[in-house]
């Protein structure tokens, strides 16, 4: 008998939402679950708003209905994570789990549209040749992927011609081309779109960067900054980050939803379902899902085939409660994105509240296996990102410097006077997968409807803070270089254990018995059964996951519709 | 909505401590954070009435055991002594202290909306012109006046539609 339904989606976001089109479009019959809102449209038409988004965040889970609580080590007690649920509220967007309703963490993201390199796709081998097995700190998980840079490329060509990503090509089928990234991997065409119009500080960092000789290229983004297949361009309304596009420019997986919705009539979205247990048969394969709706009424649905989209913290708690960890390695390999803030004054006004975050210039050249040669031991480099625009105030008095009163007269006049001048960098890098970085069920916490909370088990390393001072004192060179007249600096060892840029809990590989999906994102042991997006991956890039993640569910819809 | 006179009159002079008026700069004060924190308290805030109504008694005893009289009677510097001494304080005090900091700076540089940054004194302090569709290319580029940008709001926004 062919059943009901084809498939179901558990989440919305950068996977899932994509996934759930793609089955759809192909004629499968979907269900789509989603823990949040299915917004419509004009729901942001008015979302300039620092209140509403930052200060009250309005579109990331709460701690209250979706607690998540960490500790640095085993020997300690995990807490509902601190830096979120204080009597304050929930703080910076950045440092909880990404936006939950349809379109997930695209709602939010500050749509910087990067491929990984090659060498990402292989870092164990890389760091070994180059450094020695010897070099890597002790514990480390650390492997190659299951796939290659070559094998996914199809797949980034895809997510950047088929949604639009705006950029300039530095290498078009091993041809480098000016302007570009010369150090990217090669593509096999350009961008569809040019970058977004240049933020005031560009000259002075590419001018820095290029005197300094590092290579400055526009920061790639999943923006439309042309007229692109119905997406309006871009605005700069500098109200991005942590915010929902109130034009439709960024690409979100709700549009993509939305669309699918009314073009196919079979894909059924649910929202505010909250799956708590993946349902399986007596041969132990997937038989479906079952969920809570909002008034605690529990539902089941039956799929043969069911893809766990919820994020990877999401994706891990889910697969631990519904008894799916043979091999002990849902929720171990936990890497998390350092960020490296480095802020600074020009001595002209930048106008930082103009724009995208990504309306100026990167560099790669000490990017992954291109890091210099160096005694700190860092094994592996990151790009060092500009953020020159969607710096909204109250965000900026959240991180004044630490030489600056945080209130009073002393507060007042150095706000006044330097909130025009602001500029920031950052980098992105990586920690190193690790038995010591991990999530699992908190034996206390429970949500709302009495499932266990996800725990986290995560401190900084003294290697993640050698990589980042590394890196600091690349950026102070920038920043000399640029006449920044004063700056300060982010801890190397920060206050936040979330960056919604987690990864590696439900790590892909070859081999059944030392991971939990295939490179498709088939679970091992559960047949019918997929876990998607950054959960899957086996290191993490210094780069933003999002386009990565989403070439890999065009992958993973392949495989469901039998193309690969 | 929330507090009574008394209780707006002391969250009112910490407001304005933390973000103070000058002759012809306006502060928290002027900003009516304190019609943004009455209406957060009635409403999205109401979580925090308790530690409202502790914080304020605990502001008040402090200043009693201090100085011998009221919160608001005290001069602007025995006032920033014991907002620091609050911050230096136990826990709770600190806490009390934070939120009020916290719910000051988003009634002073928040929407107006909200009932706070009254006639956007707040983002005319600071420059920034607040909620805007978008800006042209050319206001991007290096060297443009972000102060001749007339300020939006929320309200604006509405009666566009």
């Amino acid at each position: 008998m062919k059943p009901a339904i084809d498939a179901i989606v558990v989440g919305l976001g950068a996977a899932g939402g994509l996934i759930a089109a793609e089955l759809a479009r192909a004629g499968q019959r979907v269900v789509a679950l989603e823990k949040g809102a299915f917004y419509k449209p004009g729901d942001f038409d008015s979302k300039f708003d620092e209140i509403r988004y930052y200060c009250r965040s309005a579109i990331v889970p709460r701690m209250a209905t979706d607690p998540v609580t960490w500790r640095a080590g085993e020997n300690q007690d995990a807490l509902i994570l601190p830096w979120a649920s204080n009597a304050i509220g929930l703080g910076n967007p950045f440092e909880i789990p990404p936006s939950i309703g349809t379109g997930g963490g695209t709602m939010h993201w500050g749509a910087a549209s990067f491929r990984f390199r090659e060498a990402d796709f292989r870092m164990r081998s890389a760091i070994d040749k180059r450094f020695g097995t010897s070099a890597l700190p002790e514990g480390n998980t650390l492997v190659d992927w299951p796939i290659s840079y070559a094998e996914l490329e199809p797949y980034y060509d895809r997510f950047e011609w088929e949604l639009g990503v705006a950029g300039l090509p530095g290498n078009v089928k091993s041809e480098i081309l000016p302007g570009g990234n010369p150090f990217e991997a090669p593509r096999s065409r350009g961008y569809p779109m040019p970058p977004l119009p240049r933020h005031s500080t560009e000259k002075s960092f590419a001018g820095a960067c290029r005197k300094l000789g590092f290579h400055p290229f526009p920061t790639p983004v999943a923006i439309a900054t042309v007229p692109y297949k119905g997406r309006p361009p871009c605005t700069n309304c500098g109200f991005c980050h942590g915010y929902p596009c109130h034009t439709g420019s960024k690409i979100t997986t709700h549009e993509i939803i939305e669309a699918a919705v009314a073009e196919t009539g079979n894909l059924d979205v649910r929202p505010h379902a909250r799956v708590f247990a993946v349902d399986r048969g007596k041969d132990g394969g997937v038989k479906g899902v079952s969920y809570f709706e909002r008034d605690g009424k529990v539902v089941s649905l039956e799929a043969p085939v069911v893809i766990l989209a919820a994020y990877a913290f999401e994706n891990a708690r889910l697969l631990l409660v519904s008894g799916i960890n043979g091999n002990g390695h849902v929720g171990k390999h936990l890497m998390l994105h350092n960020y490296g803030w480095f802020n600074g004054l020009m001595p002209e006004p930048t106008n930082p509240f103009m724009g995208s975050l990504q309306a100026s210039s990167v560099i790669d050249d000490y990017s992954s296996e291109l890091i210099p040669d160096n005694d700190q031991g860092v094994l592996w480099g990151s790009p060092i990102n500009t953020w020159t625009g969607d710096l909204q105030p109250i965000e900026v008095i959240h991180g004044l410097p630490p030489h600056v009163p945080k209130w009073g007269l002393g507060f007042k006049h150095w706000i006044a006077e330097n909130y025009l001048k602001l500029t920031r960098f950052y980098s992105q890098h990586s920690s190193l997968p690790s038995h010591a970085a991990y999530c699992d069920l908190d034996p206390v916490v429970k949500d709302l409807f009495g499932q266990p909370a996800l725990r986290i088990t995560h401190d900084w390393t003294d290697y993640d803070r050698r990589s980042v001072e590394y890196f600091m004192g690349v950026k102070r060179s920038i920043a000399r270089e640029m006449g920044v007249v004063d700056h300060w600096e982010d801890s190397p060892t920060p206050h936040y254990h979330v960056t919604v840029h987690d990864a590696g809990v439900h790590r892909m590989g070859d081999d059944p018995k030392t991971s939990v999906t295939s490179k498709f994102g088939e679970v091992h042991e559960c047949r019918g059964l997929y876990a998607a997006g950054g959960g899957q991956f086996p290191t993490l890039a210094a780069y933003n996951p999002t386009e990565t993640i989403m070439a890999m569910a065009y992958l993973t819809s392949d495989k469901i519709l039998g193309r690969v | 909505m929330f507090f009574n006179r008394h209780q707006a009159g002391v969250v009112d002079a910490m407001a304005a401590r933390i973000v103070p008026s000058e002759e012809g700069s306006p502060g928290a004060s002027e900003a009516q954070a304190i019609v943004y924190i009455d209406r957060a308290l009635a409403g999205y805030f109401a979580s925090l009435q308790v530690l409202y109504r502790e914080g304020i008694d605990r502001v008040e005893a402090m200043s009693v055991a201090s100085y011998g009289k009221p919160f608001v009677a005290l001069d602007s510097s025995q006032q920033d002594s014991l907002l620091q001494a609050m911050v230096d304080g136990p826990p709770k005090t600190a806490e009390f202290f934070a939120v009020v900091y916290e719910h000051t700076i988003e009634g002073t540089f928040g929407d107006p909306l909200y009932g706070g940054n009254a006639n956007a004194v707040g983002w005319k302090l600071i420059g920034f012109p607040g909620a805007q569709w978008g800006y042209t290319p050319a206001q991007m580029a290096k060297g443009f006046d972000a102060r001749s940008i007339p300020i939006v709001t929320l309200a604006d926004v509405g009666r566009l539609k």
